[in-house]
């Protein structure tokens, strides 16, 4: 081994990729596609105090307290197949209707790099299924395997014409810790998903919610269910296009 | 109005009542680890290097390491490092180059707190008759590399490298379209790796001729690129690790 004469790095910050490993990066810049989604969600009357205590300052909690349990199949996406389980709830952002994401289960790489880097969605690997079993589509989400979270059903009755479908904009609270031993996030702020949806079918009916396991890690039953408001089972197409910071905490 | 405010906010997200993973400092225990050590080609690791950092090294030196972490604060978990020793503002640092684990919470901090570029891998250590042997594959089936020892002798702990601190390059995107990353810095990371004495008082760490060998090239996770031309040395052990916070070296505006 000897010592060279000086020779920099030529790898300048104009060339860094959009993620790390900048030169081969894990994910590229968006859009992301995803096709062949499937989707249940039952909504669900919750406690207020709860989601109020969930739900950042900067947003207003909608009245009455709203939370929806979601299980989705993305069979085909751009990053890859994935599923995904998580919890959201109706809130405000200023006079627009938002739905706060503040869990999230996923079980593949990119999507929980991509998830957390770029929106900081708070995403955490778990085990996750969405099945048919007779005239009941069940889904489940267990962390670790063994300990469930969440399930849910639904039995489809009614086509929905999927025009008719409205969407809310998904909210995140992003924080990406400071590598240094400093008192605050390098990164705080909420950051408001913009997504275009193309419903190929949907359909309602009755539903049902449970989430079972009291878990310190992975605390969702701190959303209970008071009432189950509606049920719906989708398959649609998705766009995830760039998001926008709607709040920076500092 | 929500209640919940940023004095509130967990150390990483999500930010309620129990993050994916804690504040540093991390803990290994009894991490088995075998490592390479290596000269290589100089402009593949160029390409590699921001233009603040130079090989400390002409030919480059790299050591290559897979670990397999019995104990952590993540978890039990394998990992795959490649640092290159290089040179900023006249300190040694080992450039964390490629990087790569098998779980979720190591993963996450390792890309989010320091900058470590990791992906997830398959990877294993193991034992062959009288060879240690290290192997990864990314994704399943895909052989990128292989390394061997067959043991020969304990080490003394002068041979053992230096310790220096470890340097990334901290990259995360800016959800806004086309706008620059919102964090690209070049960051410190602090660890002590210590060897682990057998019950005879000497270190747990041996030396023997190693090989190592890319076993196909990827263009996705392309380590190929830093080729071994001489092996310097190999060595496995039983290790004790602390990772302590790092520091903001430079930001890229």
């Amino acid at each position: 081994m000897n010592e060279p004469d000086r020779l920099r790095g030529l790898l300048t910050p104009d060339q860094f990729g959009y993620s790390m490993p900048v030169e081969s990066p894990l994910f590229r810049p968006l859009p992301f596609y995803y096709r062949e989604s499937r989707f249940l969600t039952v909504a669900y009357e919750t406690d207020p105090e709860a989601a109020r205590a969930l739900l950042p300052d900067a947003l207003e909690l909608s009245l009455p307290a709203t939370a929806s349990l979601s299980l989705i199949d993305n069979s085909w996406t751009t990053l890859g197949p994935c599923h995904e389980a998580l919890i959201g709830i109706l809130a405000r952002w200023q006079d627009q209707p938002v739905r706060y994401v503040p869990f999230f289960l996923v079980d593949a790489e990119v999507p929980f790099a991509a998830g957390r880097e770029i929106w900081g969605i708070p995403k955490k690997y778990g085990r996750i299924s969405l099945t048919r079993e007779t005239d009941i589509i069940v889904g489940s989400a267990e962390r670790p395997a063994g300990v469930r979270l969440a399930t849910a059903m639904v039995a489809p009755e009614t086509p929905l014409d999927p025009s008719g479908l409205g969407t809310t904009p998904a909210v995140y609270l992003k924080v990406i810790p400071a590598a240094g031993p400093v008192d605050r996030p390098e990164i705080a702020e909420l950051v408001l998903s913009r997504t275009e949806y193309r419903v190929r079918e949907a359909w309602r009916g009755q539903g049902s919610v449970e989430l079972p396991a009291a878990s310190t890690f992975d605390p969702w039953h701190r959303l209970p269910v008071r009432a189950i408001k509606d049920a719906f089972w989708l398959s649609y197409e998705t766009s995830l296009l760039p998001p926008e910071v709607i709040h920076r905490y500092h | 109005m929500g209640r919940f405010t940023p004095e509130r906010f967990a150390f990483s997200g999500p930010v309620y009542y129990t993050p994916l993973y804690p504040e540093p400092p991390m803990h290994y225990r009894h991490s088995e680890g075998f490592s390479v050590v290596y000269e290589t080609d100089e402009e593949p690791v160029l390409d590699l290097l921001p233009p603040e950092v130079e090989p400390a090294d002409s030919p480059p030196v790299v050591l290559l390491r897979i670990s397999r972490h019995a104990f952590s604060t993540f978890g039990p978990h394998h990992g795959l490092s490649t640092f290159v020793r290089v040179r900023l503002d006249g300190q040694i640092y080992n450039y964390v180059t490629y990087i790569w684990v098998d779980s979720e919470a190591a993963f996450a901090a390792g890309r989010e707190v320091w900058g470590d570029a990791k992906k997830l891998a398959n990877i294993d250590l193991r034992w062959d008759r009288e060879e240690v042997i290290g192997t990864v594959e990314r994704p399943v089936g895909k052989r990128l590399l292989t390394m061997t020892m067959a043991i020969q002798r304990r080490m003394r702990p002068e041979e053992l490298p230096a310790g220096v601190p470890g340097a990334t390059l901290k990259v995360i995107p800016s959800p806004r379209q086309g706008a620059p990353p919102a964090i690209a810095e070049l960051n410190q990371i602090e660890f002590a790796i210590t060897p682990e004495a057998g019950s005879d008082g000497q270190l747990e760490v041996y030396t023997g001729p190693a090989s190592l060998s890319f076993d196909s090239p990827s263009q996705t996770t392309p380590i190929h690129r830093l080729a071994p031309r001489r092996i310097l040395g190999g060595f496995y052990g039983s290790f004790l690790i602390d990772l302590g916070h790092g520091e903001t070296l430079r930001r890229h505006e």
